[in-house]
């Protein structure tokens, strides 16, 4: 076997791919995991933040769907304080909100845009409960994901819980991209949750005890990613973040590639400059999470981007290859379809074994996650929407992203709402 | 916080359970590849057999018999080894040990099927073409585009027959070619075509037009209708 340069590439990424597998494998099966029984006696108050800034078209269906998601929760309502703040809707938002005080909503508002992330800390200035979330208003929860978060906290050193989060009803390509995306996260975040380990408690219905907050400071408006710095926040005062993996959250796919993209460079390229912040969470005496969780995630990064210049090479380097053949002999459609049929030509050797190795383990990997998730819509499609796309996909965000880095530049994010 | 703590077993438990699975992935690769080397072994030796048998018809065989003579198995028997080794040399390196002892047995069967289908040729008049066409791996820039050319051209015109051989190669059959045909290192690639030399690349249609190609594949469309 030649040991050239793309072999050795190959061989590099399977063996961190299978060893990182393997940790996984040996957490997920690991004798000691901790469990949280629903205890009826234990019931601290919630309090659940919805911002929202124009939600009102085809009638704020979709902001209906969110608000009456809590309202049909089964945690007991006298425990359940819900707050929408309006952010400055320039449509009938407000009104739609203002609908459910009936029913023992509490909206605020204020006349002018601020973002999302100064919507939520006034939303919790006036939060009375003992834990806080917030949802988005194009994301709904199950019933009973209250009732499986809560008794997290039971445990004093818990600072927040989070829930499975989902896309629901994944129909566009992208969707499909981005519905697998997401399961790989409820995966790792299952994983990094028996490690004691979670980076980022994603911002939709992650359950924090308020007095952490009271006593570390609100949400960094600062930062587009307030939910990764609340949660290295957590993380570098030695806290526990936990995971509820069948306590189900559904959010809306993205509904353009501007949009996928937009939302992908912001969260990476916030991740590089809280990784820089909380740079002294890379030791041991943050345990797993600084010697395993990080440095596998910034290896990780490198990897990606190498191997999206070394492709991209590769494919320029056979579309020259193809022109010049066209050049010399002439375009002939029949070529492209043209397949020989000699099984021996199929490739099967140690640059294609290990490979395809690691896809079996990562499919069987997503097949435990749907059936101890509870999920009932199918991840065959996404999966291969997934590992067709998301080399480039991913990869090209990312190197958006630490471009914006090095460069400083200053990037306009929008409002920050939702899927923007 | 006992979850933080790191468990060093764990992580040494992973190591090496991922490098034994690393190895026995390596390890099952590697028997495949030489699993494949073996067959294409075992059919060069099946070969050996076949054109021995031709070669003992075309000693018996008398004009009468032309009609009788089909050398279409043998061709793309010889033709299926040639991409299986090209198969294999992507795997291995075109250098590689393994590759090259194949190499130099296939380039024995390839003269000895040259010399079988000039004669097939001169006995009853098949109006096939053939082209030796030299070559290096190596040391030689037009040698790609000229093998794409040639094989291009054996695409398109079934009776066009080309017999690479890789210079480095060393068997005194070779050699002897090597000689006849004053085969230069430096003046690669060269192509023999009925016994005239050429060296550097040459192009699709100078072949199409020197060969006559156009001419012979009506010809022989008209001759053979059901081969086409």
């Amino acid at each position: 076997m030649q040991l050239s340069f793309h072999n050795i590439l190959i061989y590099l990424l399977s063996f961190i791919g299978l060893f990182t597998s393997i940790v996984y494998f040996l957490t997920i099966f690991s004798p000691n995991k901790k469990k949280y029984e629903p205890d009826p006696n234990y019931r601290p108050k919630v309090s659940i933040i919805v911002p929202i800034w124009n939600e009102g078209s085809a009638q704020g269906e979709r902001l209906r769907k969110t608000i009456n998601s809590l309202l049909n929760c089964t945690y007991p309502k006298d425990k359940l304080e819900i707050i929408i703040v309006n952010d400055g809707s320039t449509d009938n938002s407000l009104e739609i909100a203002k609908s459910y005080e009936v029913l023992g909503v509490k909206v605020l508002s204020r006349n002018k845009s601020q973002g999302k992330t100064k919507a939520i800390n006034l939303g919790l200035k006036y939060a009375t409960g003992e834990l806080i979330a917030g949802l988005d208003a194009d994301s709904f929860i199950e019933p009973d994901v209250l009732d499986k978060l809560v008794p997290c906290f039971k445990d004093k050193n818990v600072m927040g819980a989070i829930p499975s989060i989902k896309i629901w009803k994944p129909k566009r390509f992208l969707q499909k991209v981005q519905s697998q995306e997401f399961l790989s996260a409820v995966f790792i975040r299952h994983l990094q949750s028996e490690l004691g380990a979670i980076p980022l408690a994603p911002g939709a219905f992650t359950l924090v005890r308020k007095s952490f907050i009271d006593k570390h400071g609100l949400l960094s408006s600062k930062t587009m990613v307030e939910d990764l710095e609340l949660s290295l926040r957590i993380q570098s005062k030695n806290y526990l973040i936990e995971n509820v993996i069948d306590a189900n959250v559904y959010t809306s796919g993205v509904k353009t590639f501007k949009i996928f993209v937009n939302q992908r460079i912001r969260w990476f390229y916030g991740f590089l400059i809280q990784l820089k912040r909380y740079k002294h969470l890379f030791s041991k005496k943050y345990g797993n999470l600084g010697v395993f969780i990080l440095p596998v995630s910034v290896i990780f990064v490198f990897l990606t981007v190498f191997v999206f210049f070394y492709s991209m090479i590769m494919i320029i380097y056979n579309s020259i290859k193809w022109i010049r053949e066209i050049y010399l002999v002439g375009f002939q459609p029949t070529n492209l379809f043209e397949f020989n049929r000699d099984l021996f030509l199929i490739r099967i050797d140690n640059t294609t074994i290990l490979p395809v190795l690691l896809l079996i383990v990562a499919f069987s990997f997503m097949l435990y996650i749907k059936a101890v998730s509870k999920e009932r819509q199918g991840i065959t499609l996404p999966f291969i929407s997934f590992i067709s796309s998301y080399w480039f996909l991913g990869s090209l965000c990312w190197i958006l992203a630490i471009y914006y880095y090095i460069r400083k530049k200053k990037v306009k994010w929008g409002p920050n709402y939702f899927s923007s | 916080m006992d979850r933080k703590e790191i468990k060093t077993s764990r992580y040494v438990a992973a190591l090496f359970f991922t490098i034994t699975i690393f190895l026995i992935g390596l390890i099952v690769g590697n028997y495949i590849s030489e699993l494949k080397l073996r067959v294409v072994y075992d059919l060069q030796n099946d070969l050996r057999t076949d054109a021995l048998s031709n070669e003992l018809l075309f000693q018996l065989i008398s004009i009468d018999l032309c009609k009788n003579i089909n050398m279409t198995t043998y061709t793309s028997e010889v033709s299926k080894i040639g991409t299986r080794l090209t198969h294999m040399e992507s795997i291995y390196g075109y250098d590689a040990p393994e590759v090259w002892s194949l190499k130099n047995y296939y380039s024995l069967l390839l003269i000895r099927h040259w010399m079988l289908s000039e004669k097939a040729n001169e006995l009853c008049k098949l109006n096939t073409s053939a082209v030796l066409y030299f070559y290096s791996n190596k040391d030689c820039v037009d040698c790609e585009d000229q093998g794409l050319v040639l094989t291009n051209v054996h695409k398109n015109y079934p009776l066009f027959n080309i017999y690479s051989f890789e210079v480095d190669l060393q068997n005194p059959s070779l050699e002897f070619l090597k000689e006849k045909y004053n085969i230069q290192k430096e003046r690669l690639p060269t192509i023999v075509i009925e016994e005239e030399i050429f060296y550097g690349f040459q192009s699709k249609q100078f072949l199409i037009d020197y060969l006559d190609l156009e001419r012979k594949l009506e010809e022989d469309k008209k001759k053979h209708p059901e081969w086409y």
